[in-house]
């Protein structure tokens, strides 16, 4: 029997479907289907993943989709590329006419027969009165799409089923338009109805038990076999789902190198131009000459970029960073493609591949015909010129974001799963309180199962059940944060293109993945604050120096740098300004580029899983010794000290070590990249210890490969990535180093970003011996400057430290406010705060911030006093032509801040206060006895007891330490870092999580140069200074 | 200590129930937590939960982590209506002058109460004890305006004194953030370092009305009653009648004495404010399936004693044995007794116009609830749940607009009745089907069947079904 289903969606009609593509896809070819369309409400957007899945197997997939249209069903199908592009368009017009996620169709957008798409028809299910309306429509549609129009009938066994199914018949036969049978299918099984019972009630946000005729009757809207559909239909029905299967023979594999060629010149190949922009880009690298290791490299990926055709690819690239070079926006690319010597010539790197003696082999991989892989980071203060550019270039029928697909997590299944079976919300969040998804060894699922008691109800464990199923299936299509596609025709034709939430953007039905599947390009055009902030630094010492100082311009491998970086120095550094990173500084003592590699890459869930760590580090400091089970691991393992580090590595090492193909090898990425989704990684790994086995590997060392891939797969960091990255590091701690203020200055106007608050920066200029100035009416810009400092102390070589704070730090004061005040400003400054008034126009509540955040100390006695002056209406102002007359004094005199009062006011207005730091003021009035500062911790010995106190900066539980807290505090003269064991912290749970400042009593642990305190008693103090809140970064 | 009654000077006493949006849903004492509106952080926490380490503001996830037995309740605003109302009943007791200050505050005028109670200091014991009975956490000040007590009192001052002089010199030192200001204007005021209420008064009127506008010293006013503050007394409804529903099921009878305490002790004060006894009440108990239990208790010559009451209560829950756990729990008083001996009986009184839903639930209450059921609708797929006795109302929908499904008998079984296993017999024909239903898999009735409509050998039609292992059903009769 031959048979194809024409009708079925997948779980990309959101919260429709109950089965992933790849089930539908699946069960279809076990149950001996001939094809199979997809045909997802207004979307393509499970194609791709359905088509891979297809890939090895004999079944047909067509590729179509559903529309709802005055209640009538209306299914098309794409026989032909050409429809294909007609449909994308129809799709992308219905999409855009509306919001996100919802779609209109109308009749006239079928007038024209939608490109050869043929169409089939099931008529609204209404009482019979409205058959002459369904006969009308069936009349228009048969005009539209003259013999490519069916009849479709679905047998679904609900009420009045077979009555139905007759009149059906009877008045397709009346307007002689050919029946064909369908299912309308949601599901690949009928085990699936409660899934899509829960979909349906979550989608109308009620409970199975509320939604009523909302859910389906049965189940019978699954993939039936030959025997139930043989009962249900007659023989012609059947065969006619077959003869048009066998009229489609699109096949989305025809949408590769749809690249876009107008970068090229007339007259020019896309190869002799590239050529001749690597070629200029090589007289700018290697003035003196490229030496001829450079050019054989060069040469041999000129020859791979043209054998595979990626010549487009590279150009455009090359010209949206030119793009961005010419307007000074600073941009950095990374991926394995973008550490090449082509891209150092063409300038999207500035990583010169061979200087650091780091030669990818795997530039691009011919074997897996995937598309090369760049990601450029750019200001993210300036990425918006960047896309809008390419808007510009390209234009927005040919330019379009990627889509996330957002998919069901542990936390919004157990919520949206919960309401839909009628738990209570405040029992779902008590139920995710205590799950604890970073615990490897009992996932977090199995933990959700033991909630339910030893006897769990019934309900309790379809909940659990549910929730599984659930897990991974795609709730709606977010924009992806920069991942570009660009096409040589209109994008709408290629795919659907559909609204953002955002306004003015768009979206395409696919994400990454299904990009990368079917070998479109794209472009992934990132933001990253670091680069902002380096931008800003070296304009500023362009100023300062006169002459434009550029990224190029930074001398490499300056080993005060490495030695700043080796003291665990880092704060405002690139990437290795965490806790844990810090701590992994001073051990690993980063030397030469290369360990600013490592270093990136380390402290990361791959290389700590796999217990990798400690073994460098060993073997680094040449404790241990460096071996290599065989000359195929050396080759791999050799820049690493024979330690797997990176991502490639790990792969690589599966391959030469475990006997994996290229293409198994391949597998095993994806699949790391999926495995916190699909679990599917196990098969993987247990034919990797065994081919490692039977190679005469050691079990341990292959079990950790495993343990590694497992972080692998929770945050995959490859090494191409830490290259771009580590130069990133490099630069940011070079400018720290030597200029302090200018750099701490661009971080701060570069804000938000990075791990530290502005308070805990400037606190760290002011260690370094910055001079950091208050913010002032009279001397401040809105962004925050550098000024030169008095005469008195001028130092030879840097006249601008003294760091000014600028306006934008003062809460509550408009940007438009500070503008209109430093316009006004005179040249010798305001004198007074009536003057001041009387000359610049601001709103009260401008003028409030201006006066509580102490900006106007300079002009009048204290802060209260200018408040209240400045509250004052003063009608008078306006009358008077001579306000220098007008203006008397106030005659009420308000008392003045004490010093807490002034540091509390600073933080509350603009978060920083120069003051002396409230645990300074803490000890002063006596109440932290036998508390050691933190500078002073350095001075005492390895568990030695001792006692400290500061504010609670950060707390931290990172998933690779498992049942330690890391807390850091604060105090007048640095930061104390905490470890807080698991029963510590239960015991004293409430201090540990509350308390903004903490008073500890515990025991001191160093190894090198890394100070801990293993906390015993925790004290909340904050009481002693309770209106004080520094800003803590809560368990992320 | 005797004075005029003219030169009294106006006293007040505010009771703000810091808690009682938590307590009057709690059950017991215990640790317990109400949860702000949008269910994600705690708003209260009673005594026990502040001792277990918990506090306001915290994160729900927090508090599990800490306390992971907390009991967690979502705001129920008419409950504490509810029990604000019953409390100033219980007021009734002290002053015949109570306002409500919801949702959880009541003022009582007192001054004209002291000759009464033998002074101040006499009146605040008898009042202490009592509301040490209640069981609800209280803050309480005296005041020479109402304003003046209600923002000692919610200062948590504990002041009980006589005097227009010393409650000023009490609230000079009042703290400006306790004042009921826009949250800009408290943020202004203690940026310019003005935290105490002499400090305001130290600044001259218009420099205060030109930064912070007339209303801020028009409310100054009131507090120190330069300017009337009219209060809007509280009028104690005409029959006494408290209902309480709980947050949670009860298996226990005795546990019913909790809630009930408070009711009598609000009926107490009901009685002693009307100058009524009570001779009679009705007890209602509202059992989980709908039924109710009803205990009528009697006292011969009447009572306004609430110990009274609640000793002839227990004796008659002692002897009730629960069948079903109860939700809510209902008292009235069925005859009252004047304190000159005129008893009455309140359903003998004309106020009883009888109005039809009236009726019905009086015939309810009298015949059972199951002797007088509507039917309803109800949007489900299993036939046996697509109708049910208008009892619990969740899914019934509007028999108006409810499409009654085509091909279902007027006359549905009570429950299917076994036709054959397999094989139908030969006088049963199958007309139309089948009609498939397979739904319910998250209650306990989940069915999977197809229904048929088939003919009978002597011309009557049937609904009938096969179900999952094959048997055939008889499951209605067409008309």
């Amino acid at each position: 029997m031959q048979y194809a289903e024409l009708h079925c969606i997948s779980n990309f009609s959101f919260l429709r479907g109950a089965s992933h593509p790849d089930e539908l896809v699946k069960r279809a070819h076990e149950l001996g289907y001939q094809a199979l369309a997809i045909t997802d409400e207004c979307s393509v957007a499970g194609v791709v993943r359905a088509w891979e899945a297809r890939r090895d197997l004999p079944l047909k997939l067509i590729v179509g989709a559903e529309f709802y249209l005055d209640d009538h069903c209306l299914v098309l199908l794409a026989p032909d590329r050409q429809a294909y592009a007609a449909l994308c368009a129809l799709i992308s017009t219905c999409r855009r006419r509306c919001e996100k996620g919802q779609y209109e169709l109308r009749w006239d957008d079928l007038a024209e027969g939608v490109g050869g798409c043929l169409l089939l028809f099931r008529p609204a299910n209404s009482p019979a009165s409205d058959t002459e309306n369904a006969l009308a429509c069936g009349k228009r549609l048969k005009a539209w799409f003259p013999q490519r129009c069916w009849w479709l009938l679905e047998r679904l066994l609900e009420n009045g089923d077979d009555g139905r199914f007759q009149q059906q018949i009877r008045q397709s036969r009346m307007l002689g338009i050919p029946p064909v049978c369908g299912n309308d299918v949601h599901m690949h099984h009928p085990d699936r109805q409660r899934l899509q019972d829960v979909l349906t009630a979550i989608r109308l946000r009620t409970s199975v038990q509320r939604a009523g005729f909302a859910l389906a009757a049965n189940a019978e809207r699954h993939l039936r076999s030959f025997r139930k559909l043989q009962h249900l239909y007659p023989d012609e029905l059947l065969q006619e789902t077959a003869a048009i299967a066998e009229r489609c023979h699109f096949d989305l594999s025809e949408l590769r190198y749809e690249y876009p060629a107008e970068l090229v010149p007339e007259g020019s190949s896309a190869k002799q131009h590239l050529l001749g922009l690597v070629m200029a880009g090589q007289k700018v690298r290697y003035p003196d000459g490229t030496p001829e290791q450079v050019q054989r490299q060069i040469d041999y990926e000129l020859k791979v970029i043209g054998e595979m055709q990626y010549e487009h690819y590279f150009l455009t690239i090359h010209d949206i960073v030119r793009f961005a070079r010419a307007q000074q926006i600073l941009c950095q690319g990374r991926g394995s493609a973008a550490n090449s010597v082509v891209c150092y010539c063409l300038h999207i790197t500035e990583v010169d591949p061979l200087k650091v003696n780091l030669l990818f082999e795997r530039f691009i991989s011919k074997e897996r015909n995937e598309p090369p892989d760049i990601d450029v980071d750019f200001e993210h203060e300036r990425r918006e010129e960047v896309i809008q550019y390419i808007y510009r270039q390209y234009g927005r029928e040919r330019a379009g974001l990627a889509a996330t697909v957002i998919s069901y997590r542990a936390k919004s299944a157990v919520r949206d799963v919960g309401k839909a079976l009628g738990m209570d919300e405040s029992y779902l969040t008590w139920l995710l309180s205590r799950l604890d998804r970073r615990d490897h060894e009992n996932p977090w699922l199995a933990q959700l199962a033991t909630m339910g008691g030893d006897e769990p109800a019934p309900i309790y464990q379809q909940f659990v059940a549910l929730v599984a199923e659930i897990l991974d299936f795609p709730r709606h299509l977010s924009q992806h944060v920069g991942g570009f596609v660009i096409s040589a025709g209109p994008l709408s034709e290629l795919v659907p293109v559909e609204n953002a939430a955002m306004k003015d953007r768009t979206v395409i039905q696919w994400n990454k993945d299904d990009l990368e599947a079917l070998g479109l390009l794209k472009v992934d055009v990132l933001s990253l604050g670091m680069l902002t902030a380096i931008r800003k630094t070296l304009d500023l010492l362009s100023e300062q120096t006169g002459k434009p100082v550029r990224l190029q311009d930074i001398p490499r491998e300056d080993p005060a740098v490495y030695a700043m970086l080796s003291q665990a120095d880092s704060i405002g550094v690139f990437q290795v300004e965490s806790r844990a990173q810090m701590s992994m500084l001073p051990r690993l003592k980063p030397q030469r580029y290369y360990d600013l590699v490592i270093e990136v890459a380390i402290v990361r869930p791959g290389p700590i899983q796999g217990d990798m760590v400690h073994p460098y580090l060993r073997r680094r400091d040449g404790i241990e010794a460096v071996d290599y089970p065989s000359e195929a691991v050396k080759e791999v393992l050799e820049r690493t000290l024979g330690v797997p580090i990176f991502q490639e590595q790990v792969i690589k090492l599966a391959m030469v070590a475990a006997g994996f193909t290229g293409g198994e090898a391949d597998q095993l990425r994806r699949a790391m990249a999926a495995w916190r989704r699909t679990g599917y990684i196990r098969q993987y790994q247990q034919k990797l210890v065994d081919g490692m086995l039977e190679r005469g590997y050691e079990l341990d060392f292959a079990q950790r490969i495993c343990r590694q891939i497992e972080g692998f797969g929770e945050y995959g960091f490859p090494e191409s990535h830490a290259a771009s990255f580590a130069l990133l590091v490099y630069i940011s701690a070079w400018l720290k180093c030597h200029h302090p203020a200018a750099f701490c200055c661009s971080l701060l106007n570069s804000q938000p970003m990075g791990f530290y608050t502005p308070a805990q920066l400037i606190q760290d200029a002011q260690r370094h011996g910055v001079t950091v100035l208050p913010v002032d009416l009279n001397a401040s810009g809105w962004d925050h400057s550098l000024e030169p400092r008095s005469p008195v102390d001028t130092l030879p070589e840097d006249q601008y430290r003294s760091l000014r704070l600028g306006l934008r730090l003062i809460k509550g004061l408009s940007k438009r406010g500070a503008e209109a005040l430093i316009e006004a400003r005179p040249a010798t400054g305001y004198q007074s705060v009536s003057q001041a008034r009387q000359r610049c126009r601001l709103s009260r509540s401008d003028w409030d911030a201006l006066a509580a955040a102490g900006a106007m100390n300079s002009i009048s006695e204290h802060r209260y006093q200018a408040r209240w002056e400045l509250l004052a209406d003063t009608p008078w102002l306006e009358l008077d032509s001579d306000p220098v007359a007008a203006i008397h004094d106030d005659p009420i005199r308000l008392a003045a801040p004490d010093e807490q009062s002034d540091l509390e006011e600073d933080f509350r207005n603009t978060g920083v206060s120069l003051g002396r730091h409230p645990l300074a003021l803490m000890r002063e009035q006596g109440v932290l006895p036998r508390c050691l500062k933190a500078e002073q911790l350095t001075e005492c010995r390895h568990g030695q007891l001792v006692h400290v106190a500061g504010l609670v900066t950060n707390r931290q539980r990172p998933g690779t330490a498992s049942g330690v807290t890391f807390v850091t505090l604060e105090d007048e003269s640095g930061q104390i870092n905490l470890v807080v064991w698991q029963a510590t912290a239960k015991a004293q749970r409430r201090a540990l999580l509350a308390a903004n400042i903490l008073q500890v009593s515990g025991v001191l642990e160093r190894e090198g140069e890394v100070i801990h305190v293993v906390a015993g008693r925790l004290q909340d103090i904050s009481f002693q200074w309770d209106a004080l809140k520094v800003k803590s970064r809560d368990f992320r | 200590m005797n004075r005029l009654a003219t030169e009294r000077e106006s006293l007040w006493l505010y009771l703000h129930f810091s808690q009682l949006a938590l307590e009057a849903q709690q059950l017991e004492a215990g640790i317990a937590g109400l949860l702000d509106t949008r269910g994600q952080k705690l708003e209260l926490c009673s005594y026990d939960a502040v001792q277990a380490g918990l506090e306001p503001g915290m994160a729900i996830a927090t508090a599990f982590s800490i306390c992971p037995e907390v009991e967690l309740f979502h705001p129920n605003p008419e409950r504490v209506q509810q029990q604000l109302e019953a409390l100033a009943l219980w007021a009734g007791s002290f002053s015949a002058q109570v306002v409500l200050y919801p949702p959880e505050g009541l003022l009582l005028e007192v001054a004209s109460m002291l000759d009464y109670f033998g002074g101040l200091n006499n009146l605040w014991q008898q009042m202490e004890q009592r509301l040490k009975r209640l069981g609800f956490q209280v803050r309480y000040a005296t005041g020479h305006t109402p304003l003046a007590a209600r923002l000692l009192a919610r200062a948590g001052r504990s002041l009980v004194i006589e005097g227009r002089a010393s409650h000023r010199q009490v609230l000079q030192m009042l703290p400006l953030s306790q004042l009921e200001l826009p949250a800009k204007q408290q943020d202004q005021l203690r940026g310019m370092g003005l935290l105490r209420l002499e400090q305001l008064h130290a600044l001259p009127r218009d420099a205060i009305s030109s930064r912070f506008g007339v209303k801020l010293l028009d409310y100054l006013d009131r507090l120190e009653g330069r300017r009337p503050d009219p209060q809007v007394l509280f009028e104690p409804p005409p029959i006494f009648q408290q209902f309480h529903e709980f947050s949670r099921e009860i298996e226990h009878s005795l546990a019913l004495l909790f809630p009930l305490r408070r009711i009598l002790e609000a009926l107490a004060g009901y009685l002693q404010r009307r100058e009524l006894l009570a001779q009679q009440l009705i007890l209602t108990l509202v059992e989980r399936d709908g039924g109710h239990q009803q205990h009528d208790i009697g006292h011969a010559s009447g009572s306004a004693d609430d110990e009274t009451w609640l000793e002839l209560c227990k004796l008659r829950l002692e002897q009730v044995k629960l069948q079903q756990p109860i939700l809510a729990l209902q008292v009235e008083v069925e005859r009252f007794k004047t304190s000159q001996q005129q008893s009455y009986d309140l359903f003998d009184s004309q106020r009883h116009a009888e109005d039809p839903m009236d009726l019905l639930s009086r015939l309810q209450v009298r015949l059972g609830e199951a002797a007088v059921q509507p039917v309803t609708l109800c949007a489900d797929h299993r036939p046996e749940q697509s109708w049910q006795l208008k009892q619990h109302p969740q899914k019934a929908v509007d028999n108006a607009t409810m499409p009654l499904p085509k091909g279902r008998p007027g006359w549905l079984l009570k429950s299917p009745q076994r036709i054959s296993q397999h094989q139908l017999p030969p006088h049963i024909e199958l007309k139309t089907g089948p009609e498939r239903i397979s739904s319910g898999w998250w209650d306990a009735q989940q069915v999977r069947r197809d229904y048929y409509i088939a003919r009978w050998a002597d011309g009557r039609h049937g609904w009938l079904f096969r179900d999952a292992q094959g048997g055939w059903y008889l499951h209605g009769w067409f008309g």
